[in-house]
C-alpha cells in the first residue's frame, strides 16, 4: 500500500499525484521536483510489502542518499589499486545475495550498499585500502547490484555527459564559422549558421564572437 | 540455481521458490487500466516486480513476463454495472475511446522507461483478446459455473464454491461475503450480488462491444487476465503478481474463473 503524509492516495483528497507532477514538481504539495531515479531510489528502500508513505521530506532524504551512492560509484572508479586489502569485498556480495534471496530485501542490499559507501569514501581518503583483484570485483559487485538488480542509473552522470559533448561541439562548429567569415568564405559561414538552425541551436554574432542558445 | 524465497500470498508465508519448468519463469502481472496518466500507485508495483524480472534474470532463468494493458472491461468504480473507465474518458474528450488507451498506454510505458522499468515480455491487450475471452467464457459454461441472464453471462460463485473454496487468496469465506453485501434490488440480471460478469450485454450508448454468441457485448473486468495468462503462460505458470488492492477481488475473481475453466486448482 501507499500513502501521501499517512493518507491514502485519493483523487477527492486532493493528493493525488502522477509521476509527471513528481518529475516536473508541479503539483501543490511537492516542495520540488524530483527525478525518476529518486522515486525508484524511495520505492526500493522499502520492502516491497511494507506500507511506502511519501513526503516531501522521505522523498529528499532519498534524493542525498541516492546521490551519496552514486557519488561512490563514481569515487571507486578513481581508486588506486594498493598493495593489500582492508576489507573483505566478499562481505558485500554475501550481504546482497542474501537479502535478494530472502524475499526481495531491497533494503537491506541498500543498507549493505551503503555501508560499502562508508568504506569506499575511506579508501579515497587512504584510510582503507584494495589490491587491484579485490577493486576490480568490488566493481563487479557494485555494478550488479546497483544497476543490474536495483536497475538504478546515474542521472546526473548522463545529463552532465549529454551538455559536455553538444558545447565544444558547437563552439567547434562556430569558431570554424569564425575563420570562414575571417577568409570571406561566406557559403561555408551561412552553411555551418544554416544547418545549426535546422537542428534546434540558434546563433548570434556578436562584435567580439558569436552566442548560441538552444530552441 | 540458487535458493530462494518469495512470499507466497496464498499460503501467507515464505517459500523456496521453484519454477514448474527448471531456469524457466512465468510471470504475469496486471498492468495499468489506460485511462489516465501514470501516478505514484503505478509506480510501486512496476518497480517492485521489475526488481524480480532483473534479480531472476541475474540469477540465470529465462524469464517470461507479461504485463497486460488493460483498454476495455474496466468500470467505474471496479463494479459489474456502469461506464467503461476508457469509454467515459473518451466521451470527456471527445474521443475515440481507443486513441484514449493508446495515448495513456504512451504515457505510461514514457513513465516506465523514466523509471528504469525494464519493458515486459510480452504486453498484451484485453481487446486485441477477445476471442479467447470468449472462448474461456464458453468453458466456464460448460462446466457449468456461468449463467446467462439477459445476454450476459455470469459467474455462478454459490455452485464454484461448493466444489472449490471461493476467497483462498483474500482469506473470505463465501458466508462473510455474504454477510457482507447488500442484497439485490430486482434490477440486476444477477442471481446474487457476489457473482461477477464474465461477459456483459452493451446497452444501446455503450460503443465498445464485440459480438459473442450471447449479445454484442464487452468482456467483464477480470477475464482478460485468465484468458492472456493462459494464453501465453499456460494453464499453470509460476508468478501473479499485482498491487495489493487487486487481490479482492480482481485476483480472486481471476483464480476461480480459470480454476473453472481448466478444472484444477
Amino acid at each position: 500500500m501507499i500513502t501521501i503524509n499517512g493518507q491514502k492516495m485519493g483523487k477527492s483528497l486532493g493528493n493525488f499525484i502522477t509521476l509527471e507532477q513528481l518529475f516536473t514538481g508541479s503539483h501543490p504539495i511537492l516542495a520540488q521536483a524530483y527525478t525518476p531515479m529518486t522515486i525508484r531510489f524511495f520505492v526500493l528502500q522499502a520492502h516491497y510489502r511494507s506500507t511506502l508513505d511519501f513526503s516531501n521530506e522521505a522523498l529528499q532524504a532519498a534524493e542525498k542518499g541516492l546521490d551519496r551512492l552514486m557519488k561512490a560509484v563514481e569515487t571507486l572508479g578513481k581508486i588506486k589499486a594498493a598493495e593489500k586489502s582492508t576489507s573483505d569485498v566478499n562481505d558485500l556480495e554475501r550481504r546482497c545475495k542474501e537479502a535478494m534471496a530472502d524475499d526481495l530485501n531491497s533494503p537491506m542490499v541498500i543498507s549493505a550498499l551503503f555501508d560499502w559507501v562508508r568504506i569506499i569514501n575511506q579508501a579515497a581518503e587512504g584510510q582503507q585500502s584494495f589490491t587491484a583483484a579485490d577493486l576490480e570485483s568490488l566493481k563487479a559487485i557494485v555494478n550488479r547490484y546497483v544497476f543490474d538488480i536495483l536497475g538504478l542509473r546515474n542521472e546526473k552522470a548522463a545529463e552532465a555527459g549529454g551538455k559536455d559533448m553538444v558545447s565544444p561541439l558547437v563552439e567547434m562548429l562556430l569558431n570554424m564559422r569564425m575563420e570562414a567569415k575571417a577568409a570571406k568564405d561566406w557559403a561555408t559561414s551561412d552553411k555551418i549558421r544554416d544547418n545549426l538552425t535546422a537542428i534546434g541551436i540558434r546563433v548570434k554574432d556578436r562584435k567580439d564572437g558569436f552566442d548560441w542558445e538552444i530552441e | 540455481m540458487e535458493t530462494i524465497v518469495l512470499y507466497n500470498t496464498l499460503t501467507r508465508r515464505k517459500e523456496t521458490f521453484e519454477p514448474l519448468n527448471p531456469e524457466y519463469v512465468g510471470m504475469y502481472v496486471c498492468g495499468p487500466t489506460v485511462y489516465g496518466d501514470p501516478h505514484l500507485g503505478h509506480a510501486r508495483p512496476a518497480v517492485t516486480f521489475d526488481l524480480l524480472f532483473r534479480y531472476l534474470q541475474s540469477l540465470g532463468y529465462k524469464v517470461r513476463y507479461v504485463r497486460n494493458i488493460t483498454d476495455v472491461g474496466h468500470l467505474e468504480q471496479d463494479a459489474d454495472d456502469g461506464e467503461d473507465k476508457i469509454a467515459k474518458k473518451a466521451r470527456l474528450e471527445q474521443l475515440e475511446p481507443m486513441e484514449i488507451a493508446h495515448y495513456y498506454t504512451e504515457r505510461y510505458r514514457d513513465a516506465m522507461r523514466e523509471l528504469g522499468v525494464k519493458s515486459p515480455s510480452i504486453e498484451p491487450h484485453a481487446s486485441g483478446h477477445i476471442i479467447e475471452q470468449i472462448e474461456m467464457v464458453k468453458r466456464i459454461l460448460d462446466a457449468g459455473y456461468a449463467y446467462e441472464s439477459n445476454g450476459s453471462i455470469y459467474f455462478d460463485v454459490e455452485k464454484y464454491n461448493k466444489d472449490y473454496h471461493y476467497g483462498r487468496l483474500s482469506g473470505r469465506n463465501l458466508d462473510d461475503i455474504v454477510t457482507n453485501t447488500r442484497e439485490l434490488d430486482g434490477q440486476s440480471d444477477k442471481h446474487h450480488s457476489f457473482d461477477f460478469a464474465l461477459w456483459k450485454k452493451a446497452s444501446p450508448e455503450h460503443i465498445m462491444r464485440w459480438p459473442s454468441p450471447w449479445s454484442d457485448g464487452f468482456p467483464g473486468w477480470h477475464m482478460e487476465c485468465s484468458a492472456m495468462s493462459t494464453k501465453y503462460l499456460g494453464e499453470q505458470f509460476d508468478i501473479h503478481g499485482g498491487g495489493m488492492d487487486l487481490m479482492f477481488p480482481h485476483h480472486e475473481c481471476e483464480i476461480a474463473q480459470s480454476t473453472a475453466a481448466l478444472g484444477k486448482d
